[in-house]
């Protein structure tokens, strides 16, 4: 087993010049130069789009592969509330500073400062460079951009293209990939999943593919490979996330060497519809803008049986305005997802369940309007109505948290590269930048930052110094190794011939993780997933059933091939979870909280990145990355 | 509620396809219509018979991965709605349901409800964009657009690019998946210096990869999830005259 | 040139051709439709109508080449698409709901029975007018001779024929009006007004000619 000695590479020096000094540092090529260079990446939602047409743009030959028909397909389309970027349009007092500051601090002093400050520096290009391609951000009527203030934050610097931001910002990014494509610097290979990485005398050299349609597993050799595959949600089987959104070449990456940091740091958020019934495959999230003009509430008593429009004012607990005086309703989305759960587990959640709160817009509509209302949410409003059969203008909404956004992901340096050399990991797939806690509109950030903004600039410096390989070496042992492996696997999970569908052993699983490694962990639960986790795995590799052909179009296969990383990597969670014995940001241990019921960290001890090892057959190994905090002052996180 | 589906089962492209029946009973009609196939392949993977294959993904409407016809209708009966995000109540008790691929040429089956849309992606990348690299962008606020042209814009870049304008279209037209990104393009001061080049381009490619041509029925906007409106066909229209005719003054010169 | 040629031949082209001449054609028939209407004035005004129009000599024959070639290319553009639109949709569930308004889908089978019509029209009509008038007033061939309303048959199919012909206006010019790109502009209802006055006024108006000679007078 190799030693890590994490160490991010930032350079030293003064944090505001830091990263332009830096790039100004790197080795550059030419697009003639890069030419003999061949990439790939893998996953094109924002982080991989982007990073493929700007690599391509600068002369690379990029291989991106998508288990998708279509990069416009990623589950990057589905984000909602839009992109922070620390412009100062409102003159509100926001700045670099400001953005850099309330992102290590929503992430409750988990996050390297370094890559976070260069996060929020690169922010305001990103908003420049998706204004040139076209993406129709909202506007004022001067015609300048338009922005609103988003959970977490006093300041309006969120830019935001209705309810559809993400598909906006993906569709931008999309466009330029296909440009790339018609220039053929891109090679774009639809319904393909990466099964293994192919490490060559120590460095990622290529990867193993299972083509979704023909069944064909095939290697392909590139100079390095940059991962760009998202977050791993759907461990929990119900989540926001999209439905075949997996970890797998993560997971894959991970087994191979990349260590995988934090990964119990998951992302639960406050406003998603309600789970309805057992046949529900996936939850759906209302954004967190609905919370600038709507009030949460519960009843004050228990088993309230009134409808809630005649619960009167006094009956009412707006329970997030009366903890939170300064933030109200716009807490931090762990904060808010918390204290809804609290309030439930009183016993004082509403609807059939009793798991959901009220999410209500009487007040704005009254105050407001209707019109504004149907202008600024009208399109959410819609899709809430469609799902519950319930008219949010005439009753409040019900709304609980769901799992939403993963913060934790591949360990990677400053330069975005893991602990495989010449392995990147960029956009919602690594760790780095939001602690543990992530604050709205940032992920849209994070991902197009890392794709257009920093990947292409490390990546080129890390190629400036290979030779390039020139030709196809997917005829060496190790890539031959690697495909034998991948489908010696495939036809064990073919021959197992049981009794269950893969979907059920996930939701077994999902069950498992949700209420152990949920909203509030706790040593008991976490050891108890510990103990239940392998019995899954266990039934899984007996009793699952997939009928068809390998060698053909086969949904069973493709999803049993992710739900069998899933489960490996549930027990890394447990035991990220059960290590770390303090509560930050989305990390909410019982046995660690305040009086007041808040996150009572251990700067202390637990001031480090969680990075683990996979070991085959042991528990895995945990690597410290100590965090400095050289400009900011780790403080308690107060938003009364 | 107890429903009968006749569902269309076709290995692969090669194959020949058919209609076969499934009855479901006990179905919750609050569930989505998706998550009723979910069932139905549950089953089917528990009886070791093979699932019906159907492209589906985000399950919230925006990522275009579903559609397919039902009753004849792409996405089914419901306006402005995905197959995703339709509900089972939107049908009724003992009702036949028929389960259909998207059919044009340029959408080949690939397995059962599946089809492979990946012509789309040919249209966009033979002009769908603005030609910037990343890092040559000016300042954003530098360009003041509008805010009725900007949200005008939006509006055509909405679509989701599920394809169910082509299988509503009598000719499998793709004529309102190609204006809408020419719409959004021309609509907006960054898109409009490349305007005239980029609509004669992606009309040539809609061509090439065998969609029909549009005959102004309207059928596509009526079935569009997204609303996508007929004004954009207009405006590749106006688009297009425009680019002829500059095109005719330059080959005069 | 070459360029311009690839973009006039595109679909979009052949549509934006089939619009220009359609609308050329529907102008015309405003034109012939205020010419039939001496018939209603009386015998000598009809005829020495036609004489005026005859005395212009190479001019008509002039308009009328460019009026058959109209016809033509928009036949042809119009066969052009409509095969490769059959092409495109491969199978036609037989399940499918159209969404499609009648005067739409039947556009291409309303225009073939208007071309026979055409063709019919011209050889009778038109070729007596020039060629053929064996003594004949112009009035007379219109409403007693047998290629006129003075046969039973000719009036019915005349009568379907324009009919059909509004029908095919009536999706022909919103049509055209969309690939002009018209819709969407502040013409657009201008546009509308106007376009009834095309596919249901003067069909009407052509339709009461044989309606009146052909039955009216004669039970009168």
């Amino acid at each position: 087993m190799t030693d890590y000695n994490l160490f991010s590479k930032a350079p030293e020096g003064d944090l505001y010049t830091k990263w332009e000094n830096y790039k100004e540092s790197l080795k550059t090529l030419t697009p003639e130069e890069a030419n003999n260079y061949k990439i790939i990446i893998i996953g094109t939602g924002l982080a991989g789009a982007s990073a493929s047409a700007t690599l391509a743009e600068k002369g690379f030959n990029v291989h991106a592969f998508s288990f998708h028909e279509s990069p416009r397909r990623a589950h990057s389309i589905a984000a909602q509330g839009g992109i922070n970027a620390a412009k100062n349009y409102k003159n509100d007092g926001d700045s670099v500073m400001r953005l850099f500051y309330d992102t290590i601090k929503g992430g409750d002093f988990r996050s390297r400062e370094d890559n976070v400050y260069r996060l929020a520096e690169i922010s305001k290009n990103i908003i420049d460079q998706c204004v040139a391609q076209g993406v129709p951000f909202a506007r004022e009527y001067g015609g300048l951009l338009d922005n609103r203030s988003f959970g977490g934050v006093q300041v309006s610097r969120t830019f935001y293209a209705r309810g559809q931001t993400g598909q906006q910002l993906l569709l931008g990014a999309y466009s330029a990939l296909s440009r790339q494509m018609e220039n053929k610097k891109v090679t774009f290979y639809p319904r393909h999943d990466m099964l293994d990485i192919v490490v060559v005398d120590g460095k990622a050299k290529g990867i193993v593919t299972r083509d979704l349609i023909s069944g064909e597993v095939k290697t392909h050799s590139a100079d390095t490979v940059i991962l760009a595959t998202g977050g791993y949600s759907n461990v929990y089987y119900l989540s926001t996330n999209a439905m075949a959104s997996n970890v797998t070449a993560n997971w894959r990456a991970h087994r191979k060497g990349a260590l995988f940091a934090n990964p119990s740091f998951t992302q639960i958020h406050p406003t998603c519809i309600p789970v309805k019934n057992d046949f529900q495959s996936k939850l759906t999230l209302m954004s967190e803008s609905l919370r600038n003009d709507g009030r949460v509430w519960v009843p004050k008593k228990k088993n309230e049986q009134r409808k809630p429009i005649d619960i009167p004012e006094e009956d009412r607990d707006y329970y997030l305005e009366r903890i939170y005086p300064a933030f109200g309703n716009l807490v931090p989305r762990d904060v808010a997802s918390r204290r809804a759960k609290e309030v439930c587990d009183e016993g004082r959640g509403i609807g059939p369940t009793g798991f959901a709160v009220y999410l209500d817009f009487q007040k704005a509509i009254e105050e407001k309007g209707e019109d504004f209302i149907r202008e600024k949410y009208g399109n959410l409003f819609d899709m809430y109505q469609n799902i519950t059969d319930e008219n949010p203008y005439q009753t409040p909404m019900k709304i609980y948290p769901a799992v939403h956004y993963t913060m934790g992901g591949l360990w990677v340096d400053y330069n975005l590269m893991t602990t495989i050399n010449g392995l990147f990991s960029i956009g919602e797939s690594n760790f780095s930048d939001h602690g543990a806690n992530r604050l709205g509109a940032s992920a849209l950030m994070q991902g197009l930052a890392d794709g257009y903004f920093v990947v292409p600039h490390t990546a080129m410096d890390f190629l400036a110094k290979e030779k390039p390989l020139k030709k196809d070496i997917t005829d060496r042992a190790e890539f031959k190794e690697a495909e034998e492996k991948t489908k010696k696997e495939i036809s064990k999970l073919m021959s197992i011939d049981g009794n269950f569908a893969v979907d059920e052993i996930h939701r077994e699983l999902g069950k498992v993780v949700w209420d152990e490694i949920g909203m509030a962990r706790n040593e008991a639960g976490l050891k108890h997933a510990l103990s239940e986790i392998p019995k899954i795995k266990q039934k899984f590799w007996s009793n699952i059933s997939i009928p068809g052909s390998e060698k053909d179009i086969n949904q069973e296969l493709e999803k049993a091939l992710r739900i069998k990383d899933f489960i490996e990597l549930a027990e890394l969670m447990a035991f990220d979870a059960l290590d770390r014995k303090e509560s930050c940001g989305a990390h909410f241990r019982e046995e660690y909280q305040t009086e007041e019921n808040e996150a009572e960290r251990n700067d202390i001890e637990y001031k480090y990145v969680s990075a683990w090892d996979y070991s085959e057959n042991e528990q895995p190994k945990l690597f410290k990355e100590e965090l400095k905090y050289k400009n900011v002052k780790l403080k308690t996180r107060s938003y009364k | 509620m107890n429903i009968n589906l006749k569902v269309w089962r076709q290995k692969s492209g090669e194959n020949k396809g058919l209609l076969k029946t499934y009855r479901l009973e006990n179905i919750d009609p609050n569930i989505s219509f998706l998550e009723m196939l979910d069932i139905l392949n549950i089953k089917l993977v528990k009886e070791k018979n093979d699932p019906v294959a159907f492209d589906h993904d985000c399950r919230e409407g925006i990522c275009g991965s579903c559609g397919f016809m039902i009753n004849g209708r792409p996405h089914g009966p419901q306006k402005a709605t995905t197959v995703c995000q339709l509900h089972m109540r939107a049908f009724n008790n003992e009702d036949d349901i028929i389960l259909e691929p998207f059919r044009a040429k340029s959408f080949p089956v690939i397995k059962d409800l599946s089809v492979n849309r990946k012509a789309f992606d040919k249209i966009i990348s033979s002009g769908g964009y603005v030609s910037t690299n990343t890092g040559e962008a000016p300042e954003a606020n530098s360009t003041i657009i509008e805010k009725e042209n900007a949200d005008e814009a939006f509006l055509s870049s909405a679509c989701i690019g599920c394809g169910a304008c082509v299988a509503a279209c009598k000719n499998s037209s793709a004529m309102l998946f190609t204006s809408a990104k020419v719409s959004h393009l021309s609509l907006l001061p960054q898109g409009k210096e490349e305007g005239k080049d980029r609509v004669t381009k992606m009309v040539a490619t809609m061509d090439s990869e065998g969609f029909g041509a549009c005959t102004n029925t309207g059928a596509c906007s009526a079935e569009c999830p997204k609303e996508i409106g007929q004004i954009n066909i207009a405006r590749l229209n106006q688009e297009y005259i425009l680019s002829s005719l500059f095109s005719f003054l330059k080959s005069r010169k | 040139m070459q360029n311009l040629i690839t973009i006039l031949t595109s679909s979009v082209g052949r549509k934006i051709l089939m619009a220009i001449t359609g609308l050329s054609l529907a102008l015309f028939m405003a034109f012939h439709l205020f010419g039939n209407l001496f018939l209603f004035v009386g015998e000598a005004a009809f005829n020495s109508y036609v004489e005026k129009l005859h005395k212009l000599g190479f001019l008509i024959r002039i308009a009328e080449f460019f009026l058959v070639l109209f016809v033509m290319s928009h036949a042809y553009s119009g066969i052009l698409l409509w095969i490769k639109n059959r092409k495109a949709k491969k199978v036609i569930s037989s399940y499918s709901k159209g969404n499609t308004s009648g005067a739409a889908k039947y556009a291409a089978f309303t225009g073939s029975v208007v071309f026979i019509f055409l063709a019919t029209h011209w050889s009778t009509f038109w070729y007596k007018f020039n060629f053929d008038l064996q003594g004949m007033s112009y009035y007379y061939v219109v409403t007693e001779s047998s290629v006129g309303f003075g046969s039973p048959i000719v009036s019915i199919f005349y009568i379907v024929a324009i009919a059909l012909l509004g029908y095919h206006l009536k999706h022909g010019i919103a049509s055209a009006g969309q690939t002009l790109g018209v819709v969407g502009t502040k013409y657009e209802s201008i546009y509308n007004n106007i376009s009834a006055i095309f596919w249901f006024w003067i069909p009407l108006g052509f339709i009461s000619i044989p309606i009146w000679f052909g039955f009216i007078v004669r039970v009168i």
